[in-house]
């Protein structure tokens, strides 16, 4: 700091960490606010993926950090929020469009490579059933190890299979399915006989549960209160039985259920069949079998029924669990509510040669440019259908100068070019020279003392330019309707005729012009207001003694001083319009059809909306590599236009220099 | 320095304190993207869904239309949703982007509207659950036309008696290939020809087909003769009809609200039949699509299947929008949107694949130049499809030369 030539007490007032403590730590503590702002903010673009725009924000934190800590850097204080901006949304955006025209960035070649080989080996058409399978319905057990199991119902013969995780599947035998014994009326809603137990009448069931207090059935269910039961009550745990009712009631859901029971007796306790009141379930609890609901056991083996919300919370697992025969395992498949299968997956992915191999043909795709493409000598020559080209999605890759060449290249861009790029180029001329021209006409108007109420004017005349264009263009777009507009009622009214304004090519492109005057002229006639106000007056009291009339004081004087004032905004009003996609777009989408043309054009396309619709289609696809490189085409376009244009205005200069 | 020191230390726990923010984690939830319509009917979900399954439902409300885009940028990233909502023509850009799974329909295929289920059917899988159908039928001034006609060639001679009393009989969209598909299709024409069970073929363009000439040789000849005028928007369009100006049209089940506020008496029919047969009008459908990122696949596929393919569900989604419902079980309180949906059973689901992209401008175009000029129809039909087989190209087996000439004629 001694070193700094600035005399120490100036340095003091400057930096960081001059003035009182408090001060000093009050403007740290607003650094550090913002610090943590931004790496919170950093952080989760990094973790969502936006890691060039984590980058730029890091670097402009950084740059923040030095500037405010270092104090020579302190000049830069008052520039560090314009700067940050201009690196966030100019320098940022810039850069990004230009990385995207040297990759493959488009519809199809949207993910990174590993999410493109998931996605590829994930596609249903890479699953295959194996011979002579079939799909299955299933219900998912678990254990208290933690291993699944699943009982299986096959979606084409209805057979019933038990697959314990890694262990060979087996049939579902009535003692599982916990029916054993069991035997149903015939409509299958009332249970008639159960082995080995005797039924209750209804009447003596009261009578059959003196003295019991509870009764123990397999898992989900386990204990059952028996005494009475408030059927009102919603506030009960677990189930209750009340034998002087005969009602079940199972408190576990959102809302109570009720049921009736069938009572069957043996010595070893209640067999209870249960059908719910107003509803279609049905439960069997016996002692010797597991829990039956709605037809399915609730436990098999020690394995317990999962209920949806543990399916959910190890639904990963069950995804990845493999089922039954070890060697050929049935799996869950994770595209379906409920479906089972034994997949076999057709692809592939070989690291060590970077290519995915079809494991019943061995076809063979290896990446080009982003996109796993068919190796045509890998295709044996008995194969009966031809392999698809290739295989999407693909990723994205940079990939040189392709998009260029493309641009070059592609009779779709250029077939009609040099008609669009001519309207492209008498648009914004015409545009700039008619506003100017209407706006100069207002400005010197409203400039004259004679007009009453100039101030009243002004504002009116600025409403065109306060008004969003995309507001203005579609009321412009109403008002000339050739069918139903007010401007062809009145020229069919008074004259007779009706311009086409959308179908007719020349009444197309004069409608765009007279709308771009609408909502340009406002402008010209503001800044040129400024520019004749700071005219001297007395150039014009001397060109007046030497005998210039109005004409020529406005010719020689007027013009070429508000030209030299204005240029630079004339120049940069031709580059805006070059690229006005909103006034284009809106009022006909270039539109009329130009007949013939060996692309989709209209008369009123200029580049950008012709090359917009290239790169992004009307539906479906959209090329962001390939609309970066157009757009990268069409600022070298503009810059050689405007370095030209700011050449050309230097004259103006000269003649300003000699006033 | 020591000043200097403190600073730095409080900057940097400061900086801790942001990262800890960052590093929290939030409960497992199931998002679902859905416009300002459907979204507060799959809100009212949320509580069961979370007592049942232990997982929060976040329903985010997204204006339809931007929908597509937010999720192409989102999805890879893992911020998009678990389930969108959308219409199926989305699929090609989508399934072909790898964003989305297979949803398994089975199940309650038979309880849908079958031409939803092949909307969202996609290369031989179902990647949707749709729960509703945007179709066009015929709308008719019953007080100009009492008899809705059976054939366009009816169409014509209506046309006719009218112009004589200055009305317009049948009016139609400028450079609007959606909605004219009826009459192409009704004329025999076509735009990709379709292969029942493997859906569109883009290497068969039938833009040039005879049908589709005639068609728009049929279209073109009513606005040569004056007995229809051409340019009209959708509501230059729906204020003629309105306005007893012209007595014909066909839209769909959105201008039913602009109508019914007026006091004109319409009726809605199916598309007249034409040389070619019955007409195949698009049908689109709306459903429920599932992120091939979503956390937990198995979950969304639950969701979709035991808490919204139900009727209570499927009831609620139509009467919150009354579109045409793609669920068989749902009452229709009104007659106008029930003959819709009778119309979406011959509808033909509007081609989703990829390469419609490439069509829409060139059809457009074709159909303008055609309507304003008959005599040149032949030509650029013929263009219009030279231009999509050339920009669809290298997925279709050589055709021995045939776009080259069309080319060169040209």
């Amino acid at each position: 700091m001694t070193q700094s030539p600035t005399p120490p007490e100036r340095e003091n007032r400057r930096g960081l960490f001059s003035g009182s403590v408090p001060m000093t730590l009050l403007r740290l503590g607003a650094l550090a606010l913002i610090d943590a702002f931004a790496i919170w903010l950093i952080a989760n673009l990094f973790n969502d993926g936006f890691h060039p725009l984590a980058i730029t924000l890091a670097i402009i934190t950084l740059a923040i950090n030095i500037i405010f800590l270092n104090e020579r850097l302190y000049p830069f204080q008052w520039l560090s929020p314009g700067l940050a901006l201009l690196v966030l949304m100019v320098v940022f955006p810039v850069l990004i469009t230009i990385y995207y025209a040297f990759t493959n960035y488009r519809t199809g070649n949207l993910l990174t490579k590993p999410q493109a080989i998931t996605q590829i080996l994930r596609r249903p058409e890479n699953r295959v059933l194996a011979e002579g399978s079939q799909t299955y319905g299933y219900t998912a057990y678990r254990n208290e190890a933690g291993e699944f199991l699943l009982l299986l119902e096959g979606r084409e013969t209805g057979e019933l299979l038990v697959a314990p995780q890694n262990e060979t599947e087996h049939p579902l035998t009535p003692e599982l399915a916990g029916l054993a014994g069991v035997t149903f009326s015939d409509d299958g809603e009332t249970v008639e006989a159960i082995e080995g137990y005797e039924l209750v009448p209804a009447d003596e069931i009261a009578a059959a549960f003196e003295g019991v207090e509870t009764l123990e059935y397999g898992p989900p269910i386990g204990t059952v209160l028996v005494g009475p039961v408030d059927p009102e009550a919603e506030d009960g745990e677990g189930y209750a039985y009340d034998p002087a009712a005969n009602l079940f009631v199972d408190f576990t859901g959102r809302r109570p259920a009720f049921y009736t029971a069938q009572v069957f007796r043996s010595g070893e306790g209640f067999a209870l069949w249960l059908t719910e009141d107003g509803g279609n379930d049905t439960i069997l609890l016996r002692p010797d079998g597991p829990a039956v609901v709605n037809g399915i056991p609730q436990s098999i083996y020690d394995y317990v029924i999962m209920s949806a919300r543990e399916r959910t919370a190890s639904s990963s697992a069950l995804v990845e669990a493999a089922f039954g025969n070890p060697e050929d395992p049935i799996q869950i498949d994770p595209f379906s509510a409920n479906r089972a299968a034994r997949f076999q997956s057709v692809l592939r992915y070989e690291p060590e040669t970077d290519s995915l191999v079809n494991q019943f043909t061995g076809v063979i795709y290896r990446p080009v440019q982003g996109t796993f493409r068919l190796v045509p000598e890998s295709v044996p020559p008995d194969l009966e259908t031809p392999p698809p080209e290739e295989l999407r999605p693909g990723y994205y890759v940079t990939v040189g100068l392709e998009n260029f060449t493309r641009l070059f290249r592609d009779q779709s861009i250029w077939g009609p070019f040099f008609t669009v790029f001519l309207w492209t180029i008498f648009h914004a001329a015409a545009v700039v020279f008619i506003t100017f021209a209407l706006g100069m006409g207002m400005a010197l108007l409203i400039n004259d003392e004679i007009v009453p109420m100039r101030k009243f004017f002004r504002s009116i005349l600025l409403i065109p330019y306060a008004i969003p264009a995309f507001i203005s263009v579609v009321v412009w777009r109403g008002i000339l309707d050739p069918n139903l507009g007010v401007i062809n009622n009145v020229l069919g009214g008074l004259l007779g005729i009706a311009p086409n304004w959308y179908g007719d090519a020349m009444a197309a492109r004069a409608a765009i012009l007279l709308i771009q005057l609408w909502l340009g002229f406002p402008y010209m006639m503001l800044i040129i207001t400024g520019a004749l106000q700071s005219i001297p007056a007395d150039i014009y009291e001397a060109a007046t003694v030497d005998g210039a009339n109005a004409f020529q004081r406005f010719r020689s004087i007027t013009l070429p001083l508000v030209l030299v004032t204005v240029g630079p905004l004339l120049i940069a009003s031709f580059a805006f319009n070059f690229n006005n996609f909103t006034v284009i777009q809106l009022f006909n989408r270039g539109g009329p059809a130009i007949p013939g043309s060996s692309v989709p054009t209209g008369y009123t396309d200029i580049l950008i909306t012709y090359t917009y619709r290239q790169a992004f289609g009307t539906a479906g696809g959209t090329d962001y590599a390939f609309a970066s490189t157009i757009s990268i085409l069409i600022f070298l376009i503009v810059a050689a236009i405007t370095i030209f244009n700011f050449r050309f205005t230097r004259g103006w200069e000269e003649i300003s220099e000699n006033v | 320095m020591k000043h200097k020191l403190a600073g730095l230390v409080l900057v940097s726990l400061l900086m801790m304190a942001g990262l800890g923010v960052v590093s929290a984690q939030d409960a497992p939830t199931l998002t679902i993207w859905a416009d300002e319509i459907t979204a507060p009917t799959l809100q009212s979900l949320g509580e069961e869904f979370a007592d049942e399954y232990g997982v929060d439902l976040v329903v985010q409300q997204i204006p339809f239309n931007d929908i597509r885009g937010q999720f192409v940028q989102t999805a890879p990233t893992g911020e998009g949703p678990d389930i969108l909502v959308g219409a199926h023509d989305w699929l090609g850009e989508l399934v072909v982007n790898g964003l989305l799974t297979p949803v398994d329909v089975s199940d309650i295929a038979d309880e849908m509207n079958p031409n939803a289920i092949d909307a969202f059917t996609y290369s031989g899988e179902v990647y949707g659950l749709p729960y509703a159908v945007d179709n066009v039928a015929f709308f008719r001034n019953v007080d100009l036309v009492p008899e809705a006609p059976a054939t366009w060639d009816e169409v014509r001679e209506i046309s006719e008696q009218l112009a004589e009393d200055g009305i317009y009989g049948y009016v139609i969209q400028h450079r609007d290939p959606w909605h004219s598909y009826s009459v192409v299709s009704a004329f025999g024409g076509y735009v990709f020809g379709f292969e029942e069970g493997e859906g569109y073929n883009p290497c068969d363009v039938g833009l040039d087909s005879q049908g589709t000439i005639d068609a728009y040789t049929f279209l073109g000849n009513l606005a040569a003769d004056g007995l229809m005028p051409l340019n009209l928007q959708q509501e230059s369009m729906w204020s003629l009809f309105t306005e007893g100006e012209a007595a014909m049209m066909l839209t769909g089940s959105w201008a039913l609200e602009t109508l019914r506020a007026s006091d004109v008496n319409f009726e809605i029919s199916a598309p007249p039949e034409g040389p070619g047969g019955p007409a195949r009008p698009f049908l689109s459908a709306r459903g429920f699509m599932i992120s091939s990122f979503a956390n937990d696949p198995l979950l969304a596929q639950t969701f979709l299947m035991d808490f919204v393919a139900n009727d209570d569900v499927m009831q609620a989604l139509f009467d919150a929008e009354h579109r045409p419902p793609a669920w068989n079980n749902v009452e229709i309180d009104d007659e106008a949107v029930a003959a819709f949906t009778e119309a979406a059973a011959t509808g033909a689901p509007q081609p989703s694949i990829p390469e419609m992209g490439v069509v829409w401008d060139s059809w457009s175009n074709q159909m303008e130049l055609c309507l304003t000029d008959p005599a040149s129809c032949q030509a650029e039909s013929e263009l219009a499809a030279s231009q999509v087989r050339q920009a669809i190209g290298d997925i279709c087996p050589a055709v021995e030369g045939e776009d080259v000439t069309a080319e060169a004629d040209s």
